[in-house]
């Protein structure tokens, strides 16, 4: 007996001992930390971005993950956070209109993981507090999987091809959905882990009444619910070409057509630009419905290029900023090759909207099936300042300093902060 | 004249030395520390993570020595100083960093002279507190710079293919959870036959 008491007493001293070495080695650096800057909002003259997704990330599910992540932003000199508030069919948010139309009020494992709490309010009054924007961002957009519970409960939401599937190829503008033959193992089960995700996605009709009443609610909700500084909408905001051929938009193009069916040929110029226009509409709607509630609201729009967006998606956002429904464009430009990343920043369409809204460059600082090394980064972030350009935004959180990135996390700082320390 | 350190050793709960469980409960320290540390390249991490780390790693090993030895709070102490003052020198805090080079021969051979310094500074240290435990306590200097000698140079070696076949720096944190296992199941392994002998 004298003898478990003293395994126990000699136990309880070493954890003792232990914590207290902790506790002394942690805490004056808790203690002692310089106060955060205070309130971000106003004009931003150079965008410092990051996307906070929940996808292959673990950001928003963590308990003090986002507090930790958007101090280490603020520290880096980031001013601007993306966090996701739409993603497969979820929001990541409490919502009272989710929770009508779709039956959960947000991403279940979100709720589990965070016992309910607000995440969204967590990222405004943390980011605020440190100096950085917030601009909620609808990743999916019209984009959700074929299995999901909004998909179920409303299946003549859905759009259609010719063949009746409501499902069809995505198209990715770095074809990164191709399976290398030449890749490893490792290299090649990742990409047809990929693959065979992204061709489980269905997409909701953007002309469908009901459709409009979701996702623009959504977006007004969220400017009501929460003091952000504007929303974004991205490249799922749109509708794959080959779609459309769903009764509703058919009826429609009926009704505006005398009675002509739409034709078979889903790359015919008219039927695209007729679709394109019905989706800029939508988009008027949208920006008009929201300035109304807060004219200072910016609405931010993450696109691929044009040419792309318009042929794959049906996305004008040319004719977007032409009609002065973007304040501000952040360009996807997912590139490896720097000749290919610099023809992107001269293309017309870039050209004509930096003329009109401040114009900053997406870059992929990595993804699971593509690492990026932080020397490319350097380099992209000096083209795209040497070029004028409004600044960068880096997809995503997770690879910009993890375990999941070529180099030490370490490094990677080091890197990101040189980068930034100039401006 | 034995000290009053060995005069009030405790006789042992256990049989023999539960080597597995020093195995495993090496990793689960090396493992927590990773809440606190990030694994980086040597110059990355300096003095105050080399004393969390090893804070951690001494405490959950004496959690085990707690069932031999009275006392066994020292081991914490006899494990974080040298790894506070190894990690505050040129050499750095071993057992959390990765080499810079991707060459495996010279992972391989830096890890075996690293880990041998690594492991006879340590055991160094630790052998204050087992001097009186056992006779040719003076073995443990030995045994540890042969275990990490052993456990760093493979633990490297595996990192540096798992990094470059996945691309991702993770791959360096599995190769230093294969050394903390291997030094953990070498070093488990001769105190139990050491305590054996006592």
């Amino acid at each position: 007996m004298r003898q478990h008491f003293s395994v126990w007493r000699n136990s309880l001293i070493c954890l003792g001992l232990a914590f207290l070495i902790l506790f002394l080695a942690l805490v004056p650096g808790i203690i002692f930390q310089p106060s955060p800057s205070i309130a971000a909002s106003g004009t931003i003259r150079e965008r410092r971005g990051v996307w906070l997704t929940n996808v292959a990330s673990a950001v928003l599910f963590m308990p003090g993950s986002v507090n930790h992540a958007i101090k280490q932003l603020s520290t880096l000199h980031f001013n601007t956070v993306y966090p996701v508030v739409w993603n497969r069919g979820h929001t990541f948010y409490p919502s009272r209109l989710a929770q009508q139309m779709i039956g959960q009020e947000q991403d279940p494992l979100l709720s589990w993981m965070r016992w309910k709490s607000d995440v969204l309010d967590v990222i405004v009054k943390e980011s605020h507090q440190r100096g950085l924007q917030v601009i909620p961002w609808f990743e999916y957009g019209l984009m959700i999987p074929k299995n999901s519970l909004l998909a179920k409960e409303h299946p003549d939401w859905l759009t259609q091809s010719q063949q009746g599937t409501t499902n069809t190829a995505y198209q990715d503008e770095l074809g990164t959905n191709k399976i290398e033959k030449s890749g490893n193992l490792i290299t090649r089960w990742r990409q047809a882990a990929y693959q065979k995700r992204v061709n489980q996605l269905a997409w909701l009709n953007p002309f469908h009444p009901e459709v409009q009443q979701l996702i623009k609610g959504l977006i007004l909700e969220v400017v009501m619910q929460y003091h952000v500084d504007g929303v974004q909408l991205d490249d799922h905001f749109g509708l794959p070409v080959e779609l459309g051929y769903d009764p509703l938009t058919i009826e429609l193009y009926q009704r505006e057509h005398h009675g002509k069916k739409p034709p078979n040929n889903p790359k015919d110029p008219e039927w695209m630009r007729w679709r394109a226009a019905k989706l800029t509409a939508f988009m008027e709607d949208i920006v008009t419905s929201l300035k109304l509630i807060n004219p200072d609201s910016i609405i931010s729009l993450s696109p691929n290029s044009h040419g792309f967006s318009y042929q794959n998606y049906l996305q004008d956002w040319k004719g977007w900023v032409r009609q002065n429904l973007v304040d501000e464009l952040v360009l996807q430009v997912y590139r490896n090759d720097l000749d290919s990343f610099q023809r992107e920043l001269t293309q017309p369409a870039v050209q004509f909207a930096r003329q009109k809204i401040p114009v900053s460059i997406g870059l992929l600082s990595g993804t699971l099936n593509n690492t990026v090394p932080i020397k490319q980064l350097q380099e992209q972030v000096k083209i795209v300042k040497e070029r004028g350009f409004n600044g960068t935004s880096f997809f995503y959180w997770e690879s910009l300093w993890s375990y999941f990135s070529p180099e030490s996390p370490y490094k990677r700082r080091q890197g990101f902060k040189s980068m930034f320390e100039e401006s | 004249m034995k000290s009053s350190f060995s005069q009030t050793k405790i006789k042992p709960f256990f049989a023999q030395f539960d080597w597995l469980s020093w195995t495993v409960v090496t990793l689960v320290g090396f493992v927590l520390s990773l809440v606190w540390l990030e694994i980086g390249e040597p110059p990355d991490l300096g003095t105050l993570q080399g004393t969390i780390g090893g804070t951690l790693i001494g405490l959950s090993q004496a959690l085990i020595l707690s069932r031999w030895f009275p006392q066994a709070w020292l081991w914490i102490l006899a494990t974080l100083i040298p790894w506070g003052l190894l990690a505050g020198s040129q050499l750095g805090a071993i057992g959390w960093v990765a080499p810079r080079t991707e060459l495996l021969s010279v992972r391989l051979t830096t890890g075996i002279l690293l880990g041998g310094i690594t492991g006879t500074w340590i055991g160094l240290w630790q052998w204050f507190i087992l001097r009186e435990k056992f006779p040719k306590s003076y073995l443990w200097i030995m045994i540890s710079g042969v275990s990490w000698a052993v456990g760093l140079s493979i633990g490297w070696l595996v990192g540096g293919i798992v990094r470059s076949q996945t691309h991702f720096f993770l791959g360096e944190v599995v190769g230093l959870g294969i050394t903390w296992t291997l030094v953990g199941l070498q070093t488990g392994l001769a105190l139990r036959l050491l305590l054996r002998k006592d």
